[in-house]
């Protein structure tokens, strides 16, 4: 009797429970280095795709003769982008108060190897349709945004420089009460957490910051570069 | 006891024990037969179908669809039991994206026969219809336990988690993204709210035991860590939820020199891996089992 209770009573209690191990890893990162198209499945998708991409994409628009790379807190591209959005805004333009420009270094995708840049180039560094947009920003309202750079480490901007945790615009004066900032639809609305946009005074623009990029590069034609840094901790 | 009952207990002993026995001998072979799987993994590999230009300032000539094809290709012949995910982030990053919308990102990630993915905060950059368009060419599983879909489209597409059986492995494959307000505008998510990452975790983590799983990965979409301590990570996560052995993550681009182990306060270990991203590495992971433990309850 006992014998077959014992049966009974592990059988049971061993089917209630679940086969356990104890897992071991090993674990690597491959490089991934180009080879040739020996899938021919996948080639057969990817082909006309490509093709496509490549008819409407490689053209060379610009040229750099150094390497343009993204990095906080300041670097060649973050300014190249701001400058060339501040620049095609207010060439022509005379304006009663100040303007600056403010992106985001999350929303410049890519960076540009030194020669030929292509079409694709730009979209990489920009793949958002992101609209260009001014806001009205209460002049009460630029110690948010020096605390959003002291926070995030830095951000591309153009006429202004952060320093000893203040924004500095040269061309701001006790007067006014108002600057205006040229950034994209997406932080106008309070993207990347930039909230102190949110509810202000905005003029669209419908202009692409990717067409913006795209045009200047192809006025520059040699993209012209300003290393110097516009964000001192 | 008379003979009935001897019978009685007879029958139900032998019952129990036969049921129990494929186990029993599985553990023997199972032993004998050093139980394998290889995971391979991708994150953030932002629409790079082709390899990155050859001056590219960081990786000049590496990744592409192809060369990735052809490594894992290479596991598939070698191995018998593979699994293949991604933590999300497939979309935007090249015209590729801009112009085909994430349907060629989805033929090819099929093509490859990938496993599971989670969502990244990118594939949402089209919105939920453009997702839903792109998906229709997905024939792998789409796994979150934070968002709650609610009434969108996506609640048919996308699961808490999945269960895979890879030879001895019950695989449980559940993922977590990254709160998408302020990352994504808000009409790209609308219907979708976020709930803990944590708590999610904990839920699907004990439908996975339940389930019988003896291996349980999350892919994550969190981000590895972040200088604000407090904000969900995966680090954050294998500290503080019990139960996953293996945190594949992604966001922050975190190219990893080797994976990182953490010891819970159970002793448990938890890793957590993550390869950079426009998909010029793969991670690769041999699990084995050193033993087997079958959990029993004391018999008084």
């Amino acid at each position: 009797m006992t014998k077959y209770l014992w049966y009974m009573i592990i059988g049971a209690s061993l089917m209630a429970c679940s086969a356990r191990f104890t897992p071991t890893f090993q674990i690597k990162a491959h490089p991934i280095f180009g080879e040739p198209n020996t899938d021919s499945a996948l080639v057969q998708i990817l082909q006309p795709y490509q093709d496509t991409l490549h008819q409407e994409f490689d053209a060379i628009i610009a040229s750099t003769k150094e390497a343009l790379y993204v990095s906080r807190p300041t670097s060649n591209l973050m300014n190249w982008c701001a400058d060339a959005v501040w620049s095609s805004q207010t060439a022509n333009k005379r304006m009663s108060e100040p303007v600056i420009c403010l992106l985001n270094t999350g929303g410049l995708r890519s960076s540009f190897g030194a020669g030929n840049l292509s079409l694709a180039d730009f979209y990489k560094l920009m793949p958002f349709d992101n609209r260009l947009v001014w806001v009205h920003l209460p002049v009460a309202k630029i110690a948010d945004i020096e605390y959003y750079l002291l926070k995030s480490g830095g951000e591309p901007i153009a006429n202004c420089v952060f320093q000893n945790e203040k924004l500095l615009i040269e061309s701001l004066t006790a007067n006014h009460q108002y600057i205006w900032v040229l950034t994209s639809d997406y932080l106008a609305n309070g993207g990347d957490k930039m909230t102190f946009f949110i509810g202000l005074e905005k003029q669209e623009t419908n202009i692409l910051l990717r067409d913006v990029f795209i045009e200047m590069a192809k006025k520059q034609g040699e993209l012209i570069l300003d290393a110097q840094p516009r964000y001192f901790r | 006891m008379n003979l009935t009952r001897r019978k009685l207990f007879q029958k139900l002993g032998l019952l129990s024990f036969g049921l129990f026995l494929p186990k029993w001998l599985g553990a023997f072979s199972n032993k004998k037969e050093l139980p394998k799987l290889i995971i391979l993994h991708t994150n953030d590999t932002h629409s790079q179908i082709d390899p990155l230009p050859a001056n590219h300032n960081k990786y000049p000539n590496q990744g592409g669809i192809v060369a990735r094809a052809n490594l894992i290709a290479k596991y598939r012949k070698e191995n018998k039991h593979v699994l293949l995910l991604d933590a999300g982030d497939f979309f935007q990053g090249t015209p590729y994206f801009n112009r085909f919308h994430g349907t060629l990102e989805m033929k090819l990630m099929s093509k490859l026969a990938y496993d599971v993915v989670t969502l990244g905060n990118h594939d949402f950059d089209i919105g939920i219809e453009g997702f839903m368009n792109a998906q229709q060419y997905a024939n792998f599983k789409f796994v979150n336990a934070n968002y709650d879909f609610g009434q969108t489209a996506m609640a048919q597409v996308v699961q808490p988690f999945q269960i895979i059986q890879k030879g001895h492995f019950k695989v449980g494959v559940f993922g977590l993204g990254i709160d998408l307000n302020g990352l994504v505008p808000q009409n790209n998510f609308a219907g979708i709210s976020f709930n803990d990452p944590f708590e999610s975790a904990a839920n699907v983590i004990k439908a996975l035991k339940l389930a019988n799983c003896n291996l349980i990965i999350c892919l994550s979409h969190l981000g590895y860590q972040y200088e604000d301590k407090t904000k969900p990570s995966d680090l954050l996560l294998a500290e503080k939820v019990a139960g996953i052995d293996l945190i594949l993550g992604g966001h922050t681009h975190t190219f990893m020199d080797a994976p990182t182990k953490v010891t819970q306060q159970d002793g448990h270990e938890v890793w957590i891996h993550q390869v950079g991203w426009a998909g010029v590495r793969l991670g690769a992971i041999e699990v084995s089992a050193k033993q087997f433990n079958f959990h029993q309850k004391t018999v008084h």
